[in-house]
């Protein structure tokens, strides 16, 4: 059982947590919730769709990243360095009306129905007492190398340095020579790139649908915001926490009752408002001091 | 930013969403007539529209398709023949994408622009109980070709159904299940006005005959996975699954049951021709179910189908497309007029010893369809064989 819960909670971890570290390397550096962000993993798992029918899956997967990366800079250039020229808040709600649009633009394209990414059925088998799909242990590896890729570029590489000098003062990265607009060019690329791997995963789980990401809204934000809003590492942790917590809340039985599984987006949101609560500075952040 | 780099991103934002559509449209099924439609009667003139909202796009395409095609052969065969009122019957159709305020715009389209006085659809109670609704406070009739909840019992006098409702599969299904041997079951469902009524008529009936239900889980549609729901449900260590899906979240629930081996265990699918088409063959190799009769080959309207769209069924509800056309056509015949409160008169008196091709169509005081016939199926080879 608790072998179990630990496997779901990693499954299900893994594809939150790919969006919330975008999400929340976007913020880091351009303080902008960036609520468009979930449509790169629908982008990711369409362009994947679409490209699958050409090449072997693999191939099309890559493809439908670098997709997404080039979909990311261009709506950057295009729509958000704009809207952040009039503010955080006016882009934060712009990103909004972006998310819609991208959804209604996806659904004109390819219908409402789900589309799927071709695929064999495998059968789940048991490791350490827990059931895994053969696809969920590629989920959870791939998942788990380009977090660690993506900690690794930003810990050890001086672009990493560099994104991490805008994120803690634009100004004096500026002056002291960073060129700022690349710096967050790369930063749209992870984040654009990370959330495709995500989507991409979630479709090959089951389905790509017009509103595949955007139905992860909830737990990403909890996520990204449990685990402090622009700490990568704050987001990884407070992810898996909020898969773990989802998969006790709708594994606990007591004498017959249980919560329903529709109200999964909710536990995330539960998550969310405890933690803002009892640790508003989030898992790693630290709190602000007022004289 | 620079000329080229701003035209540089149109053109990648462009080429990708052109990409997308172009791909799309490719995927589109192509027509395999393999017979034309007979010909109209040219001694009809005129015209009397009547109006259909079905979900052609969504998950549930599959079937909102094969609707469409049961009342195209009903339009045909009523041209080829007498018309309705010495006019040509037509039937204009709008898309509800499976969702229920697209359902409301199309009915208002089609009482506004096209004018029609009866209006049959759709395919999910969710979205036949506020059309019905919608109808009934425009004194406009409707005819539901493939929702089953029996809140359409209370859609208004102006409503009818040309399919039985959950009470009558709920009954059918359990009785089944019991006779099978299965005194432990569990119950997979919509959480939708069709799903819980499902699910609470299978567990009424099947409880009173002595047997149990150890799980029940009302799923959400459209996410991505329903895993967490049937890991509660095989939890549970049931006799048997209960499962009632459609479209393609019906594909995704079969694939997970296969892939958590929750089909070594029997499965009994209610109404399988709602998910099994859009299905994996492996995911739903072997296991049982039942559905409407209209999907029992050998009748002339099967052969009428194969003749004109090259294969088989894909799902049992085109005949009830085709039953809502023809009952129409003739309570209009009998009414000799189009007014919809005349047509709603007649329908009773039309379909009582009207033999459809669903079965007998008698409806009762309440509009609902009296006599609903079902038939079990297995599926073998990725195909239903229906007994």
């Amino acid at each position: 059982m608790t072998a179990q819960l630990i496997a779901d909670a990693l499954v299900r971890g893994s594809t939150i947590a790919l969006l919330a570290v975008g999400l929340t390397l976007v913020y880091g550096t351009m303080r902008f919730a960036n609520v468009a962000h979930m449509e790169f993993a629908t982008l990711g798992a369409y362009a994947t769709v679409t490209m699958s029918s050409v090449f072997i899956v693999p191939v099309a997967a890559a493809t439908g990243v670098l997709l997404a990366i080039a979909l990311g800079l261009a709506s950057y250039q295009l729509v958000f360095r704009r809207l952040l020229a009039k503010g955080e808040t006016s882009a934060m709600i712009g990103s909004l009306a972006v998310s819609i649009v991208v959804q209604a633009a996806v659904q004109l394209c390819y219908g409402t129905r789900p589309r799927e990414i071709p695929r064999e059925l495998e059968r789940a088998t048991s490791i350490l007492g827990a059931e895994l799909t053969p696809s969920q242990i590629r989920l959870v590896a791939v998942s788990l190398a380009a977090l660690a890729l993506t900690g690794a570029l930003l810990r050890w590489t001086p672009l990493g340095k560099k994104v991490r000098a805008v994120a803690a003062d634009p100004a004096l990265a500026r002056v002291s020579g960073v060129a700022e607009r690349r710096v967050i060019a790369a930063v749209w690329a992870i984040a654009a790139g990370l959330a495709a791997v995500s989507g991409i995963e979630l479709a090959l789980q089951s389905s790509a649908t017009p509103a595949l990401g955007f139905g992860l809204l909830l737990p990403v934000f909890s996520a990204a915001i449990v685990g402090g809003l622009g700490s990568v590492a704050g987001a990884v942790i407070a992810s898996y926490g909020v898969a773990l917590v989802e998969s006790i809340a709708l594994a606990a039985d007591v004498d017959g009752v249980s919560v329903p599984v529709n109200y999964r987006p909710a536990i995330g949101f539960v998550f969310l408002i405890l933690a803002l609560v009892f640790r508003p500075q989030g898992l790693l952040g630290v709190r602000a001091r007022h004289v | 930013m620079r000329p080229f780099r701003r035209r540089f991103a149109a053109l990648l934002l462009l080429a990708s969403l052109t990409a997308g559509c172009a791909e799309t449209k490719a995927e589109e099924p192509a027509s395999k007539n393999t017979a034309p439609l007979p010909s109209p009667n040219p001694s009809l003139s005129g015209t009397v529209t009547l109006g259909a909202v079905l979900p052609l796009t969504g998950t549930s395409a599959t079937v909102g398709k094969d609707q469409q095609r049961g009342i195209e052969l009903a339009v045909a065969k009523i041209n080829a023949g007498k018309g309705v009122l010495g006019k040509r019957l037509a039937v204009a159709v709008e898309d509800s994408q499976g969702q229920t305020t697209a359902t409301i715009s199309a009915a208002r389209k089609l009482v506004t622009t096209a004018k029609v006085p009866v209006v049959i659809g759709e395919y999910s109670s969710g979205n036949t109980i506020p059309l019905q609704q919608y109808l009934q406070q425009n004194s406009l009739v409707g005819i539901n070709v493939g929702s089953s909840s029996i809140e359409l019992r209370k859609t208004g006098s102006l409503q009818f159904s040309t399919i039985g409702l959950d009470d009558k599969v709920g009954e059918f299904s359990a009785n089944t299940l019991f006779e099978k041997g299965y005194r432990k079951i569990a119950i997979l469902a919509p959480n939708n006005a069709y799903g819980t009524g499902i699910a609470r008529s299978v567990t009424d009936v099947f409880k009173k005959r002595g047997g149990g239900v150890a799980a029940t889980a009302l799923y959400t549609e459209g996410q991505p996975d329903y895993r967490q729901e049937l890991k509660r449900l095989s939890g549970a260590g049931p006799d048997a699954y209960v499962v009632t899906t459609y479209g393609k979240d019906g594909a995704t629930v079969n694939a997970e049951m296969f892939e958590q081996g929750m089909t070594k265990k029997p499965v009994f699918d209610i109404y399988m021709t709602q998910d099994v088409p859009d299905s994996d063959p492996k995911a739903v190799e072997g296991r049982t179910g039942m559905d409407v009769k209209s999907s029992v080959s050998g009748s002339d309207y099967e052969s009428y189908y194969r003749r004109t769209y090259g294969g088989a069924f894909i799902t049992s509800f085109s005949g009830f497309g085709y039953d809502a056309v023809q009952l129409a056509a003739l309570a209009i015949d009998k009414a000799g007029t189009t007014d919809p409160k005349k047509i709603a008169a007649a329908i009773p008196e039309v379909a009582r010893g009207y033999q459809g091709v669903t079965g007998p169509l008698a409806v009762g005081p309440d509009g609902q369809r009296l006599a609903q016939p079902y038939s079990l199926g297995t599926v073998r080879s990725g195909r239903i064989e229906f007994r």
